[in-house]
């Protein structure tokens, strides 16, 4: 099993590779996805390089939360859009270009089996970020968060915890989240399927 | 003819509850004494899992280094999964929590 996890280009900027590199391998993960925000033109166009390692793999993720620009995004690598009311939730979802649905999470529930059979027809993943859990509403988020997860499991769809970390706080170790994740109904095998990295690679 | 006991038997080991000792260390540096570690962990096992699940699983401090921020921590196998998962909702009061090794002796540990 080669876990992974995603983080935000930030937590990369903000630290020496040294220490991302040595934090990441004691956590567990093998595998991590570098996610740059897109809010402006120049985000878009501007380089984007990751290091090298020889015992970590650095993977790109791009994230949208404005349609205007992701309609300008012409590149190969996966898309991330935030979800949240119904509106975003099903925008993201017939979109075509939308690989990721990140939070589909709000006030009052937005996500029903309509859009997970969507989801699984399109072959998206949907994605909850684990600061979901420690912030604020947390059993708001819980509670829908299982709903969701029902949802997908008898659709067959794809699903991922990830940290999204901005800074070294949000990380957080492979096997407490496993653990965290048994408490979801979900078995140890799935689990583990759900954070080896072939989930976002193939 | 009344017997006055003074000692209690040895429990059998079959009867006695497995354990488990987690090595973990974490990130911030808030605390003073095993004590306040205990009840950190005991609350927040608590608050999560409730009070039942709190007592079976009789989470114990067994050793704490403050200068490196490590502890080994027994608890009871059959709820090694509950307080692992518990430790995901300490990331204010402990930081980044990375856990080292999980093993049955704390020979094993070290």
């Amino acid at each position: 099993m080669e876990y992974f996890d995603i983080i935000y280009e930030e937590l990369l900027e903000n630290n020496s590779f040294k220490k991302i590199e040595d934090t990441f391998l004691s956590l567990g993960y093998k595998h991590v996805f570098v996610v740059r925000e897109i809010n402006t033109q120049e985000s878009l166009t501007s380089q984007f390089l990751l290091p090298k390692s020889k015992k970590l793999k650095f993977h790109k993720l791009f994230l949208f939360s404005d349609l205007k620009l992701l309609n300008k995004y012409k590149s190969l690598e996966k898309i991330i859009y935030v979800g949240g009311n119904l509106k975003e939730n099903t925008l993201a979802i017939n979109n075509l270009k939308v690989n990721i649905l990140l939070n589909p999470i709000s006030e009052k529930l937005s996500f029903d089996e309509q859009s997970a059979n969507m989801i699984k027809q399109q072959n998206k993943i949907v994605a909850f970020k684990t600061s979901l859990y420690t912030d604020r509403f947390v059993l708001r988020n819980l509670k829908q968060t299982q709903f969701i997860i029902d949802l997908l499991k008898i659709k067959q769809a794809d699903f991922i915890f990830s940290s999204f970390a901005r800074n070294y706080e949000e990380l957080v170790d492979i096997n407490i989240l496993k653990s965290f994740l048994i408490n979801f109904n979900l078995e140890e095998q799935f689990i583990d399927r759900l954070l080896d990295r072939k989930i976002l690679l193939e | 003819m009344v017997v006055n006991k003074k000692k209690l038997n040895v429990i059998r080991p079959t009867l006695r509850h497995k354990k488990r000792y987690v090595h973990f260390s974490f990130s911030k540096e808030i605390l003073s004494d095993p004590y306040n570690l205990f009840t950190i962990l005991n609350n927040n096992f608590q608050k999560v899992f409730g009070v039942f699940l709190t007592a079976k699983a009789n989470i114990t401090v067994i050793d704490l280094d403050l200068e490196k921020r490590e502890v080994i921590v027994r608890v009871n196998k059959f709820y090694l999964n509950q307080f692992l998962g518990s430790l995901f909702f300490l990331k204010k009061e402990l930081g980044l929590i990375v856990i080292k090794k999980v093993s049955s002796t704390i020979k094993k540990l070290k």
